[in-house]
């Protein structure tokens, strides 16, 4: 319990979170991720977790650790934890837990403490949304950039974008570097009757190469209908399912005959939670995909087990005959930094997907496998300079990630299905990663099997 | 009343009983939004106050409460990554 503790601690100050006390203390390097953006997505707070039958939690935060101590009671009613400063500690009674505010000589002590269970950052949920790049600047660059192509290059074709006048790389004339890389263009397979559900920011569902499939959308975010208004799900969509002959070459889509359903759990800032996720993934399985592919997730710290609760389902999920694929995320500064295995990608049911480039060398960003029991990697695909459908009026974009990779597998596994129409389920992923290219030089930690193909 | 957004867990050999369950975490205090009732995983989402957690925690059937978490895109920290 004691190293498990000090895990979580040194997690904690790995992640470069802005807390009392760590403030400024980035990691020292090893195992841990790389600071950055996402240490916006925590207060500098932390939740203190009682064991079971830890009676005096107040007592235990005044005597250890020297907190002023206040309790949920005494702010009935007001939004209580703003006001809170350093020293400062929020119990809150029924959950046998407290919100924190200190500097690292208190958590230690705590840390130490036996009635401690756990110490962990709070995250911000609002907080997670404060992309360092505002979306509204974004669009306006972009915009300002569409019209000066406009006006260079003339006409006033939807599609006649920027990537019009941007040459494609390198020997992606006809097809992606991500479709010659799996060995999709030769598939016999096309993904033909199998249903896949990609969940992410929604679809852009007036984009021409999307027209004329069969294609449902849901939104399980408040307020905000599966139109996508990010661009996000789009590309991933694109990768999974886009046409044979689309629009503008190259070709990109690497299953262009699957039923798509394209549920929208992120919010067009690109941001939502664990519950609207279940709720996807319940809504796919209802509808019967196979397949249900996942560009999102959490970064979690080295030593952080995964959610039982995500585990479960998963579980639940391959029993029915579906498979869930996700990122494995993309925190990862290469070679100095690496970062694990990211939430929901870290469970054991879940197929946690890492990024390789059109050299098949590891990403730089692509997570590893640190922490064991579903931590770790499982297989590889395309992910950097990766061609894919985009929002209107761009309509088509190149970008890099593991969000790009996990459908290039989700279209593979789609082939695979068609191929395979008794495989499903836990049958249908030994099939996946048994079929994999290993790739020389690249240990299982980064690529896991290797690097998806498609059936032939 | 604060209340935490919580994702629910039925045992799965609960799963059949999952309106009694339904029921019982409403008469805690559970409100269950749109697409609460997740029946094809056997999950429940929802809001309740954390005074109530407990007792949520202690319905016949129900496996496991956790405190929903953000999750965004896979790294968008960057213009070139996404």
């Amino acid at each position: 319990m004691a190293s498990r503790k000090r895990n979580q601690i040194r997690g904690i100050r790995v992640a470069g979170v802005r807390g009392a006390g760590v403030r400024g203390a980035a990691s020292g390097g090893g195992d841990g991720g790389a600071n950055g953006p996402s240490e916006s997505r925590w207060t500098g707070r932390y939740i203190v977790m009682m064991r079971e039958g830890a009676t005096d939690t107040a007592r235990t935060l005044q005597r250890t650790a020297g907190l002023q101590v206040a309790h949920t009671a005494d702010f009935e009613g007001m939004v209580r934890s703003a006001g809170m400063g350093e020293g400062q500690a929020m119990v809150f009674d029924q959950i046998n837990a407290a919100l924190v505010d200190s500097d690292p000589e208190r958590l230690a002590a705590l840390e130490a403490s036996e009635s401690v269970e756990s110490i962990e950052p709070e995250r911000v949920v609002q907080a997670i949304s404060t992309d360092p790049v505002p979306t509204d600047y974004v669009r306006g660059y972009r915009d300002a950039v569409n019209e000066l192509v406009e006006k260079l290059v003339g006409g006033s074709s939807p599609t006649n974008s920027l990537r019009a006048v941007l040459p494609a790389a390198p020997g992606e004339s006809l097809a992606t570097w991500g479709l010659q890389a799996t060995r999709t263009l030769t598939s016999r397979f096309t993904g033909a009757g199998i249903r896949v559900a990609v969940l992410d920011t929604g679809i852009e569902l007036q984009h021409p190469d999307f027209q004329g499939r069969v294609l449902r959308s849901q939104s399980f975010i408040t307020g905000e209908p599966a139109q996508d208004g990010n661009g996000h799900g789009t590309h991933c969509i694109g990768t999974v399912s886009g046409p044979l002959n689309p629009n503008k070459l190259p070709r990109y889509g690497v299953a262009p005959d699957v039923e798509i359903f394209a549920g929208k759990v992120l919010s067009n800032a690109g941001f939502g939670g664990d519950g609207s996720i279940l709720a996807g993934i319940d809504w796919a399985l209802r509808n019967k995909c196979a397949i249900i592919s996942m560009s999102l997730g959490a970064r979690v710290a080295v030593g952080t087990p995964h959610s039982p609760m995500f585990e479960a389902i998963a579980k639940r999920v391959l029993d029915a005959g579906t498979i869930i694929v996700a990122a494995a995320g993309n925190d990862s500064v290469r070679p100095g930094n690496i970062s694990p295995v990211g939430h929901p990608a870290n469970c054991p049911s879940i197929i946690a997907v890492a990024a390789i480039d059109s050299q098949q060398g590891i990403a730089s960003f692509s997570n590893g496998a640190l922490n064991g029991n579903g931590g770790e990697v499982n297989i590889a695909a395309p992910g950097v300079a990766v061609t894919s459908t985009w929002i209107s009026p761009m309509l088509y974009r190149t970008i890099s990630g593991t969000s790009m990779a996990t459908p290039h597998v989700a279209g593979i596994a789609a082939l695979l299905a068609e191929a395979n129409p008794n495989v499903r389920g836990r049958a249908l992923l030994a099939l996946l990663t048994g079929g994999a290219k290993q790739l020389s030089g690249l240990p299982p930690r980064d690529v896991g099997a290797g690097l998806a193909q498609a059936p032939q | 009343m604060p209340s935490l957004n919580v994702n629910v867990l039925i045992h799965a050999d609960s799963r059949d009983d999952i309106e009694r369950i339904v029921r019982q975490a409403r008469g805690v205090g559970l409100d269950l939004g749109e697409a609460g009732i997740l029946a094809a995983i056997g999950a429940l989402r929802g809001s309740i106050d954390d005074k109530s957690l407990r007792r949520l925690r202690k319905i016949p059937g129900v496996q496991s409460v956790e405190i929903d978490r953000p999750v965004g895109i896979v790294g968008s920290s960057s213009s070139s990554k996404s």
